[in-house]
């Protein structure tokens, strides 16, 4: 079942949450709806549940026009953020709710809460009480429960903040391998950037109630339409300066980059994805002059803090993999950025 | 980690403690149970067992058993508006519901009086038509469930404020009707805070007093509730027979405290 919203537009109070967003989800698509906290990823997806009544705008599941249905016929599954599992209510109850209200015969209810529970990896707990379980079983009756009546979308918001690293790394690919198997349209919410593309066939970026961008995860990350989607996908940093000509000038003027050809001439900012900047002997010929302050290692990659040039402007720069001599805090060495964007503003 | 009070403060703390409550809560009772019983058993019971206060207790418990539905009904349909809707006079509401509580019992009467007496609003029409609200049951029942109105509904505000609106969303995604979300979650997560409510509701109703005692009338094996019998008993000099009347009411709160106590951790267990 596809999804479709059009033109979406809602205001809580004087706060403008959703400025005119239109997006299609094809059916069987997993999309992910990413942007910081207050970017209005949340409210799109109450919306589309019918949670939320958008201000103006229109929502389509398929070729049914669902913009003023109330919740409860829209059959769609939600998945809250803190499971919202009925606390009074063993699992295996929970996950008949859906049916339950449908008045489906019983026999019917035993068959697919078994199928669900077996789906879910829970076969054995159906007696317990939700207070029973730990965070990641939560999760996954939440999941069975919001499936139970075959909805034709499911929706879940920030699905794995509420629980620990490890068990949120184990459910993402759970979930995609559930996602390949049931193949419900599915969108998801999320804040962080490495969840949503891990898991999403499609990635939409939200910046201040507005869709910045959509793409797939690789799309996103090799054709970024803005220093915002460079910015919020990490590992890059900006510095600002001024184009005149064919050079890029850091404002303190220490700093110069060639820039392609018919750039406009004007503020600019230079974006350096921290992995593409090379790490030069203090002897080579080319590169800005940098003075190593800080070595910080996380497994493969070392990420070396930087100060260029007379300015002593901060940079970083990752180096993945082997780094044999590694440099060593004061030690003097030049860099030079492989790949730079320029942004204007 | 704070320093500990040193072991004579703690020490005094809890003895000047002890000896406020005795002195103005377990004396007082015991005094009660001791004049009830002060003529033994038998006395007692032919106290109790007096015409005048059978009806009285009757009286009582028809209130009790009109008023308390009402309130139980009128407190989770209020509590539920008030917790999960904003709505344009919410803050009405909410300072309606706890006026029985700050305007005095005696007050609450006279307004009834004010509406429904002899030279009031509505009093002359239901005169006319022969249905006496003021120094009869209606009045004593309008009376007692305004005077209990808030029990139920501020026993459950702050209950279903603290389970949050989020399983209640989920039902409906889920598909619930309204009156399927009613009985399917809100009861049943809502049901010790409920008993809790009746509990305080009917301990008020059967123990009320001021707003009773204007509308009442006072009309003997008639309009008299138990703790108008009770005065009336004392006024007259019957000391035994106002402390057995007494002995019962007081038998019923601490019943009431009991359950409350029990129900209480029931509520405790379920977060």
């Amino acid at each position: 079942m596809s999804i479709e919203v059009k033109n979406i537009d809602k205001h809580f109070d004087a706060f403008h949450v959703l400025r005119d967003v239109s997006l299609r989800v094809e059916s069987g698509e997993l999309v992910a709806l990413l942007g910081p906290s207050g970017s209005g990823k949340t409210t799109l997806l109450r919306v589309i549940a019918g949670l939320e009544r958008q201000d103006r705008g229109q929502v389509w599941h398929h070729d049914d026009n669902v913009s003023g249905q109330p919740v409860r016929e829209r059959n769609v599954g939600f998945v809250f953020q803190h499971f919202a599992l009925f606390s009074h209510l063993d699992v295996f109850e929970n996950i008949a709710f859906a049916l339950r209200v449908r008045k489906r015969p019983q026999a019917e209810v035993r068959a697919r809460v078994d199928e669900l529970l077996r789906l879910v990896q829970l076969h054995g707990y159906e007696h317990r009480l939700p207070a029973q379980l730990s965070g990641g079983q939560r999760q996954r009756v939440a999941l069975a429960r919001a499936l139970a009546a075959r909805p034709k979308v499911l929706l879940l918001d920030e699905p794995f903040s509420a629980l620990d690293a490890q068990v949120r790394k184990d459910l993402r690919a759970w979930l995609r391998r559930l996602h390949d198997e049931v193949r419900t349209t599915c969108l998801f919410v999320t804040h962080d950037q490495e969840e949503a593309f891990e898991l999403a066939d499609r990635v939409v970026l939200f910046r201040d109630g507005a869709i910045e961008q959509v793409g797939t995860p690789d799309q996103l990350y090799r054709e970024p339409s803005s220093a915002f989607v460079m910015k919020f996908l990490g590992h890059v940093q900006l510095l600002d300066g001024d184009v005149a000509g064919e050079q890029w000038r850091s404002r303190d003027g220490a700093l110069q980059l060639p820039v392609p050809h018919g750039l406009a001439a004007g503020p600019t900012q230079a974006a350096l994805r921290l992995h593409d900047v090379d790490l030069l002997p203090a002897g080579a010929s080319e590169g800005w002059p940098a003075q190593v302050e800080r070595l910080h290692s996380s497994g493969p990659r070392l990420t070396v803090t930087l100060r260029v040039g007379p300015g002593a402007l901060p940079l970083r720069v990752e180096l993945v993999g082997e780094h044999g001599a590694a440099p060593q805090p004061g030690d003097h060495v030049r860099v030079w950025p492989r790949q730079v964007r320029f942004w204007a503003g | 980690m704070a320093e500990r009070e040193p072991y004579a403060v703690r020490w005094l703390l809890i003895a000047a403690a002890l000896l406020g409550l005795g002195v103005l809560v377990a004396l007082p009772l015991a005094v009660v149970l001791i004049e009830a019983f002060s003529q033994g058993w038998q006395a007692w019971g032919d106290a109790v067992l007096d015409d005048e206060t059978l009806t009285a207790i009757r009286l009582s418990l028809a209130v009790a058993a009109v008023a308390v539905p009402i309130n139980t009904l009128a407190g989770l349909a209020a509590a539920w508006a008030l917790a999960r809707f904003r709505f344009k006079g919410r803050w009405l509401l909410l300072m309606l519901l706890d006026l029985p509580l700050s305007v005095s019992p005696v007050v609450s009467g006279l307004v009834f009086v004010l509406l429904f007496g002899a030279q009031g609003w509505l009093g002359p029409w239901l005169q006319d038509h022969d249905y006496p609200v003021i120094f009869a049951f209606p009045g004593i029942m309008l009376a007692t469930t305004f005077v209990t109105l808030p029990l139920v509904a501020r026993e459950l505000l702050p209950l279903l404020q603290a389970l949050g609106p989020e399983e209640e969303l989920a039902a409906i995604t889920l598909g619930a009707t309204p009156w399927q979300l009613l009985w399917r979650v809100v009861l049943p997560r809502l049901r010790w805070g409920i008993v809790y409510g009746v509990i305080l509701c009917a301990a008020r109703a059967l123990g009320e007093f001021g707003a009773v005692s204007v509308v009442s009338g006072h009309i003997r094996g008639e309009t008299n509730t138990l703790p108008l019998h009770i005065e009336v008993l004392h006024a007259e000099y019957h000391f035994q027979a106002a402390f057995a009347a007494a002995s019962l009411l007081a038998l019923v709160g601490l019943l009431g405290l009991v359950a409350r106590r029990i129900v209480g951790a029931r509520i405790g267990r379920a977060h």
